[in-house]
């Protein structure tokens, strides 16, 4: 396994590398997305699947998506000027990563957090210790990640980016939408409920059913109406909205903020996770399609 | 249910329900930054009276879960989040921002300010390294939409190189939170104190502090900072100027104060940078031609005043220092929204914002101009404003401690800061012969009575500063 060890690391480098120095910018999103889906493989490698999931589906899948359709509206590259700044930045970069992972590698943590999440395990109502940790013992982080999302579909809404009209990809595009997308349901709801067990969960649900949907969306499919992006808005919304009620709700109940009741644990964590799922899918879909109709044709 | 919990929960909702109801949503901001106002006293008076307090979120104790510590600092903090929050609301609500980015809506800053809001609370009452990496980038990215908001060219352009810069201090922070992880196995804030005590320990705290220096616009990390905080709408300067850069400098004064002596090193380097941006802002502020852009290079040399003390703070329990650099954040916060609003009004008035051309015969001095003054006095540290008590705890402590090359430092950023606001308020306070017997007055609005309250608040304040010294004893150390 060591030689797949290898060449991974080398191919994560030599992806960045590529990335940094390609002169197109959809041939550096194309080679950020092959690292991406490669950093996922070393995720697998060092035993950490659900990081391995939604760094495959959001940081490579997702990530690059918006990359590509920045890079469509930026146009070219233009010849950059500061060139006689890279070899310095190298050698600064590669001085600061050079001393950080020496000091990391030289930090021997204790065995404080796996022990106590083992401990408290059967408590949290379920049984992947990931979900436990992402929606009950650490709740509160989750909540603040969630409105960080909603902030960044505040100011996308707020910059008014246009709304994708999607060309015509090819008589393959509409069979291809049509099977992916019911696909991408069946697993997201897969994801969603595997989450309380194993590897899945809220966010790489919620990346892969955007997924499906940009693949209506791309295909023209997928309705395009003022209403329908408001509609896309306010479910972009309520994943914050209903976690925030469930948190004020358990407080109501057992008078701890995000403390859930006794045995209900699974059914709220559910609960919370779906009405996540939905929230990302919509607010990841509208990161990509963009709010503002376009002002002519 | 419990007042913190309300406080880091109502600003969220409001602001969902202000960015899915565009049409409520001025009415939705002015009743929850009321609410919180009154939750932000109401915890600040239980907490004087009954001490500290501490929760655990969801049943589960640190390290496993995240807590909450509701003291006397915290409260401070909240307390002038919703002092600053109501008057900038009063202005906004009074003036809807004209056409606000480019979709032209005018209610766009309500959700933003919300979203602000519950972050801020959600940092000063949290008591987790990680939690507080999450708040701080709720309030990056809102941060980066309020200046994005008056929709100009510049706005736009500031406001991508605020997130680039807030990018590079969320990444530091989250290495040295994931480093102080990695060496003591735990996020809470009680680890402090352990991770100063080994190597790898102090390089975490080590870029922890550089992140937050970096979002604090400490010198010389902040160049990023008088361009996002001088070409936003005056409303969102007042702000970012007043609120969202103490959030780092706070998180910094709870590092030191939980840090101890142990983070000796760090605290020189923030004392060093600190003196490094009060004579930096002053003497770009000096030289500066636009009212807005002298006010934001003297957020940059406050904020090094500010760290100054910070870094010289000693010993947790005992220091006065650290109470000082508590205080000179809130009379900053007060005085420098008060001066953003009042100058936000003058600009409006005088058509323009150039220093040169505030000497204007057909125009009276109004009350924005009356607001800038007490401002001014309180930055500058004069009695009997809550900046001359900072002022005076900070060289009360420092002469108790014989540190005369500090006293000294300050001494100068005091006559510098004096030297130039007194650009501005010389000009403000002209009459007799220049101004001609005709001049009119300028129009009573909503900004006034907000920069005027400001103000008010922050030279009420210093009479009444028993106050929040009795809150700060209060104090978890």
């Amino acid at each position: 396994m060591i030689a797949f060890d290898l060449a991974l690391a080398a191919g994560i480098l030599l992806c960045a590398v590529s990335a940094l120095t390609r002169r197109d910018r959809t041939a550096s999103v194309a080679a950020f997305m092959v690292l991406g889906l490669l950093v996922a493989l070393s995720w697998v490698r060092l035993a950490a699947p659900d990081v391995a999931l939604a760094e495959a589906a959001i940081g490579a899948g997702l990530t690059g998506a918006l990359f590509l359709r920045a890079a469509r509206r930026l146009g070219p590259l233009r010849p950059a000027a500061g060139r006689t700044l890279a070899v310095p930045a190298a050698l600064v970069a590669s001085g600061l990563g050079g001393g950080l992972a020496w000091v990391f590698a030289s930090a021997s943590p204790p065995a404080i957090y796996a022990p106590l999440v083992a401990a408290s395990l059967p408590e949290s109502g379920v049984s992947n210790p990931v979900t436990a940790v992402l929606l009950n013992f650490r709740a509160w982080d989750t909540l603040l990640e969630i409105a960080v999302l909603v902030v960044a579909l505040l100011v996308a809404n707020l910059l008014g980016s246009r709304r994708l009209v999607p060309v015509s990809l090819g008589e393959m595009t509409l069979p291809f939408a049509r099977i992916v997308a019911p696909i991408s349901i069946l697993l997201a709801g897969h994801l969603l409920w595997q989450g309380s067990s194993a590897p899945g969960g809220a966010f790489q649900a919620g990346a892969v059913l955007a997924g499906g949907l940009l693949a209506l969306v791309l295909a023209g499919l997928a309705p395009t109406g003022t209403l329908v992006v408001r509609g896309a808005l306010i479910a972009g919304l309520s994943g914050l909205a209903v976690f925030l009620i469930a948190a004020l709700g358990s407080e109501a109940l057992t008078g701890s903020l995000l403390g859930y009741p006794n045995r209900a644990e699974k059914v709220w964590i559910v609960a919370i996770e779906a009405a996540l799922t939905l929230s990302i899918a919509a607010t990841l879909c509208l990161l990509f399609t963009g709010f503002e109709k376009r002002k002519t044709s | 249910m419990n007042e913190t919990s309300l406080l880091v929960s109502l600003p969220l909702i409001a602001a969902l329900v202000a960015a899915a109801w565009p049409r409520a949503a001025t009415i939705t901001g002015v009743i929850a930054t009321l609410g919180n106002a009154g939750l932000a006293v109401v915890l600040a008076i239980r907490i004087g009276q009954g001490g500290a307090e501490a929760e655990a979120l969801g049943g589960w104790a640190a390290p496993l879960g995240i807590g909450f510590a509701a003291d006397g600092l915290a409260a401070l903090m909240l307390v002038m989040t919703a002092l600053v929050g109501l008057g900038v609301s009063v202005q906004v609500a009074g003036a809807p921002l004209p056409d606000a980015g480019r979709t032209g809506q005018r209610t766009a800053f309500w959700p933003l300010w919300l979203a602000t809001l519950g972050a801020m609370n959600a940092l000063f009452l949290s008591a987790d390294l990680f939690n507080l990496y999450v708040t701080f980038e709720i309030l990056g990215l809102a941060a980066v939409g309020l200046t994005a908001l008056s929709g100009t060219r510049t706005a736009l352009r500031a406001a991508f190189d605020y997130l680039s810069a807030g990018l590079a201090g969320s990444l530091l922070l989250l290495l040295g939170v994931a480093l102080a992880y990695a060496t003591a196995g735990r996020v809470d804030l009680a680890v402090v104190p352990e991770l100063a005590g080994s190597h790898e320990g102090r390089v975490a705290l080590g870029l922890i502090f550089a992140g937050l220096a970096v979002k604090a616009a400490l010198f010389p990390l902040h160049f990023w900072m008088p361009a996002a905080h001088s070409s936003a709408a005056p409303e969102a300067s007042a702000l970012l100027s007043a609120l969202v850069v103490k959030a780092a400098i706070y998180v910094a004064l709870r590092l030191s104060i939980e840090g101890g002596a142990a983070v000796e090193l760090l605290r020189l380097v923030l004392a060093v940078a600190g003196a490094g941006a009060m004579l930096w802002g002053a003497w770009h502020a000096l030289r500066a031609d636009r009212l807005k852009l002298l006010v934001a290079h003297s957020t940059v040399a406050q904020v090094g005043l500010i760290a100054l003390a910070i870094g010289l703070t000693t010993g947790a329990r005992d220091g006065t220092i650290w109470r000082a650099a508590a205080l000179l954040m809130l009379s900053h916060a007060l005085a420098k929204a008060a001066m953003f609003l009042a100058v936000g009004r003058i600009t409006e008035e005088l058509g323009h914002d150039r220093i040169s051309g505030l000497n204007r015969e057909e125009l009276r001095p109004g009350a924005a101009e009356f607001a800038f003054a007490i401002a001014a006095i309180s930055l500058i540290g004069l009695p009997p404003t809550a900046g001359f008590v900072g002022k005076w705890l900070l060289l009360d402590g420092l002469i108790d401690r014989g540190a005369w090359p500090w006293v000294a430092l300050v001494l100068l950023g005091t006559v510098l800061s004096a030297a130039y606001l007194a650009r501005v308020v010389s000009r403000c306070l002209r009459g007799g012969p220049h101004v001609a017997p005709g001049a009119r007055r300028p129009a009573w609005r909503a900004g006034d009575a907000a920069a005027l309250g400001l103000a008010t608040a922050a030279l009420a304040l210093g009479l009444a500063s028993a106050l929040p010294l009795t809150l700060l004893d209060a104090t978890l150390t």
